[in-house]
């Protein structure tokens, strides 16, 4: 009975951030926001795969004209899941900061309007209104990405014109699971800020700062720092190094680079994010055609990363609003 | 005149006793430093793995090498990442900037008071706009010379004259470039009912002209302009979709006008001397001015209209 | 006095803040059916002994007991006792009046509220508004959703920060008429913060005037007017008594 009288109370306060929410303006600018983008990328993309083909058939046809030999000319291959990576990146970009406005919104406004005050002087314990509030923003992020998900699925397999597979319906599934666990991190992320900062805006601040270095700077510094980024085309490529053995075999000297380079990417959890979901999802091409349980145990340290980051920052979050005194007088 | 200066004095002196302003300088301050060393650090590996490559190739009996292909890229190669920084931290630094000047007044409840003195939305927009310009240019200022020191520091490559030339015109034109942000702070801050809107919304058209536009146009990915190798590279598309958005949204994509006019500025191999580069952006040159000037329009008009002060400050 | 009827009691509270006494060894027992004005001019410690009541706030040392239960150890038990109206409360401004009010009954425990929002609506006669968001709401309308969530659960002592300020003639007669008739009719204890002397002398039982963190003044109204009979206004006496 204490039970659910507990399980009650949480459900009553995510039920209110939940309705809150949808209620308000500048949710709703964002979530409109993210899902015309996503739906723009993938129609982008799919242009950008059919004037691919169109350049791959007329190269085709300029060559069989001439007799000469068509070897080398490798046609474009269609896997509908590749269409996806602008999408991910929006959602690593954009879905980051819906998530921030959820976090920041969600403790702003009850020390703004003074109901904090309110909510800690009802039988209600600090922890529970955590749990809701947590829980219903944490829903709220499941149904955004819920839907984006599956109007992909929708737009995929109108644009394929293919079936999608059952092994691609479960990759899909899981790119939304983990999602939600990479958006949810950015909500608590925002939410503890703004917990510990006495001015709001300033918190605000700080919070788009760590988005900005978490998202785009880290990754790519990785990114630029990559030796074979350095020029145009490769630098292997350049100098007739063609064999991926060969091109290994001179790296070995180069593995403590390579090394600094990888972890300087290790530190953004946004970039285990992407490389767990580009697998999953077939973008980098090794992991194309390769079974779920391949990619999740080939991909099991991004996954323990992204959980940790998500545990961590929520629990710290869920430690600073039980314990630190947040009225001031 | 002296309405003004008062106006841009008091903003600077406001904006210097806040520390999440130094926050964010110090954000920029460090990633400028980290671009120069990372610069560095790419650029000699780099050579190092050709130079392993050089000779793997002739153990195996290869004579005929081309040469390493980072030494043509010329002095400011190192550079390349600070475009980024601009286009990315710059960028949010300025849209805070903007934003703030203005938010704290409402906040404070001052507008009011500010009217019913004998200055115009005039003098008030450009008070603003100064103090924010003075600001700008000293964090670019600030950027500029520890370029410049850790060209010294790290002294591989010699700056020439028309290197230095170039780095000059490439931080006079990101100077602009932060200011149009800076401008786009400022108007949602004067129009934007809710706090956090008002700054949420500057943020999402950053990311708009950042990432959307450029993707759009091209069919790359959202964060391929991230990338200031690649970035060089990118190809138009042959297909009608593109051309079409091409054409159509090229003029707006003020983000992709300001990499690729930076890149050609650092990218001093190009056998194109600098006032042809100047010439042959001349366009992306014009649209930014237009956008400052469309943006400080709005403002103007903005202030005028919106009777600020009636209405409470929320979020 | 018999203990157990006193609502409040206060002992030897002393609150340190920032190294300086907001509240220095106060004593003060409320008891049941008052409505307690706490009079006192800004900073004297008003709100701090407000949020020490309302468990909001944890002082330094000595001990409140709300019906027997201290705020400190029993601090669940309190909040079950307890309504409180905090000064300018804003509320979720996209939901309804309806809906946050049926938000605070129900983390308040209430299973379900809506017979009892109707109720108290129509109590404070304030009917007819539960469907409008409470962002479209002047700062009368506030203060009135204000003490419907405060009073939805049924509390036996009500708190009230300065529930009159920033409010027209209208909303504060308003407002006096709500808390004189939870008083008479619904035998709620009321201690309300207030600098306002007219209100005090309107809907006052016993005042308490409070000076640098010390109770420097308690009595019954009555008693005040009688033993300051040859001052002319509420006014004067409290200056009399503040110096």
């Amino acid at each position: 009975m204490k039970f659910m009288n507990n399980v009650y109370q949480v459900i009553t306060v995510a039920k209110k951030e939940y309705i809150d929410a949808l209620k308000n303006r500048v949710f709703i600018i964002f979530v409109s926001f993210l899902l015309i983008l996503t739906f723009v990328s993938i129609i982008v993309s799919s242009f950008d795969f059919q004037a691919k083909v169109i350049s791959y058939q007329t190269a085709l046809a300029e060559l069989q004209a001439s007799h000469q030999i068509i070897q080398n000319l490798t046609a474009p291959e269609f896997y509908p899941l590749q269409l996806l990576r602008g999408t991910i990146e929006y959602i690593e970009i954009i879905g980051a900061i819906l998530a921030i406005v959820l976090g920041y919104l969600s403790i702003a406004k009850e020390k703004g309007n003074n109901t904090l005050q309110l909510l800690f002087t009802r039988p209600i314990s600090k922890i529970k209104l955590f749990f809701g509030k947590f829980l219903g923003n944490v829903l709220l992020l499941t149904s955004v990405s819920g839907f984006m998900f599956f109007g992909i699925y929708l737009i995929i397999s109108l644009i394929g014109k293919t079936v999608i597979t059952n092994i691609e319906i479960e990759k899909i599934f899981l790119s939304f699971i983990f999602s939600i666990i990479y958006l949810s991190t950015f909500f608590s992320i925002s939410a503890l800020l703004a917990l510990i900062f006495k001015s709001l805006s300033n918190s605000l601040i700080l919070s788009f700062v760590i988005w900005i270095v978490f998202v785009l700077v880290i990754p790519q510094i990785g990114d630029t720092l990559d030796p074979d980024n350095q020029v145009p085309g490769g630098l292997f490529n350049k100098i007739g190094i063609t064999q991926k053995s060969d091109q290994l075999t001179i790296l070995k000297d180069f593995s403590s680079y390579e090394k600094a380079r990888d972890s300087l990417e290790q530190s953004s959890f946004t970039k285990h994010y992407e490389r767990l979901i580009f697998a999953l999802l077939g973008i980098k091409d090794m992991y194309n055609g390769k079974t779920i349980n391949f990619i999740i145990n080939d991909k099991n340290s991004d996954i323990l990363w992204l959980v940790s980051a998500m545990i961590l920052s929520s629990t710290l979050t869920s430690i600073i609003f039980t314990k630190k005194k947040l009225i001031n007088k | 005149m002296n309405k003004i200066f008062y106006i841009a004095k008091e903003e600077i002196k406001i904006l210097f006793r806040e520390k999440i302003f130094f926050t964010l300088l110090g954000v920029f301050v460090v990633m400028s430093l980290i671009s120069s060393f990372l610069g560095f650090m790419a650029t000699n590996t780099t050579t190092s793995i050709y130079n392993s490559s050089v000779k793997f190739l002739i153990q195996k009996g290869i004579n005929n090498i081309p040469p390493n292909p980072m030494l043509s890229f010329g002095a400011l190669t190192d550079f390349r990442n600070i475009i980024i920084y601009m286009f990315l931290i710059g960028a949010l630094l300025a849209v805070v900037i903007g934003h703030r000047s203005f938010i704290r007044e409402r906040k404070s409840g001052v507008l009011p008071i500010l009217f019913s003195r004998p200055i115009s939305s005039n003098t008030l927009f450009f008070g603003k706009a100064l103090g924010i310009g003075i600001t700008i240019f000293s964090i670019i200022l600030s950027a500029f010379l520890i370029g410049i020191l850790s060209s010294l520091l790290l002294p591989y490559r010699h700056l020439l004259f028309d290197d230095i030339l170039r780095l000059i015109i490439f931080y006079i034109f990101s100077f602009f470039y932060l200011l149009f942000f800076g401008f786009v702070g400022l108007l949602f801050a004067i129009k934007t009912k809710s706090e956090s809107l008002a700054l949420f919304i500057p943020i999402c058209i950053w990311v708009g002209i950042s990432f959307v536009l450029p993707e759009i146009i091209s069919g790359q990915n959202p964060t391929a302009l991230l990338n200031p190798i690649a970035m060089g590279q990118v190809q138009v598309q042959n297909s009608v979709f593109f051309s079409l958005m091409q054409t159509y949204l090229q003029p707006f994509s003020i983000g992709g006008q300001y990499t690729s006019f930076a890149l050609q500025l650092i990218n001093n191999t190009s056998q194109t001397s600098l006032i042809n580069v100047i010439l042959n952006n001349l366009s992306n040159i014009t649209t930014l001015f237009i956008s400052i000037i469309g943006t400080s329009t709005l403002c103007i008009y903005s202030i005028n209209k919106n009777n600020i002060g009636k209405d409470e400050i929320y979020e | 006095m018999n203990k157990t009827q006193n609502i409040i009691s206060i002992s030897n509270l002393t609150h340190i803040y920032k190294n300086k006494k907001a509240l220095d060894d106060l004593n003060l027992e409320i008891s049941k059916n008052e409505i307690f004005g706490f009079l006192g001019h800004n900073g004297a410690g008003k709100t701090t002994t407000i949020s020490i009541l309302t468990t909001l706030l944890k002082p330094t040392s000595g001990n409140a007991k709300i019906c027997g239960f201290d705020v400190v150890k029993d601090s669940m038990e309190v909040k079950k006792l307890i309504g409180y109206l905090p000064e300018n409360v804003k509320f979720y401004d996209n939901l309804t009046a309806y809906e946050n009010l049926e938000y605070f009954a129900k983390i308040s425990g209430i299973k379900n509220p809506k017979e009892k929002i109707f109720d108290i609506l129509k109590f404070i006669d304030f009917e007819g508004i539960e469907n409008k968001k409470i962002g479209e709401f002047s700062k009368g309308m506030h203060q009135r959703i204000g003490i419907a969530q405060a009073i939805i659960h049924e509390p036996q002592v009500l708190f009230l920060d300065e529930p009159t300020s920033g409010l027209d003639p209208m909303g504060i007669k308003k407002l006096r008429e709500i808390i004189i008739k939870l008083n008479k009719e619904k035998q709620m204890t009321i201690f309300m913060n207030t600098h306002l002397l007219s209100e005090v002398a309107k809907v006052c039982t016993t005042i308490g005037v409070l000076n640098s963190g010390k109770l420097i003044y308690k009595n019954s109204l009555k008693e005040t007017l009688k033993r300051f009979n040859n001052e002319n206004s509420l006014e004067e006496i409290y200056f009399n008594i503040e110096q």
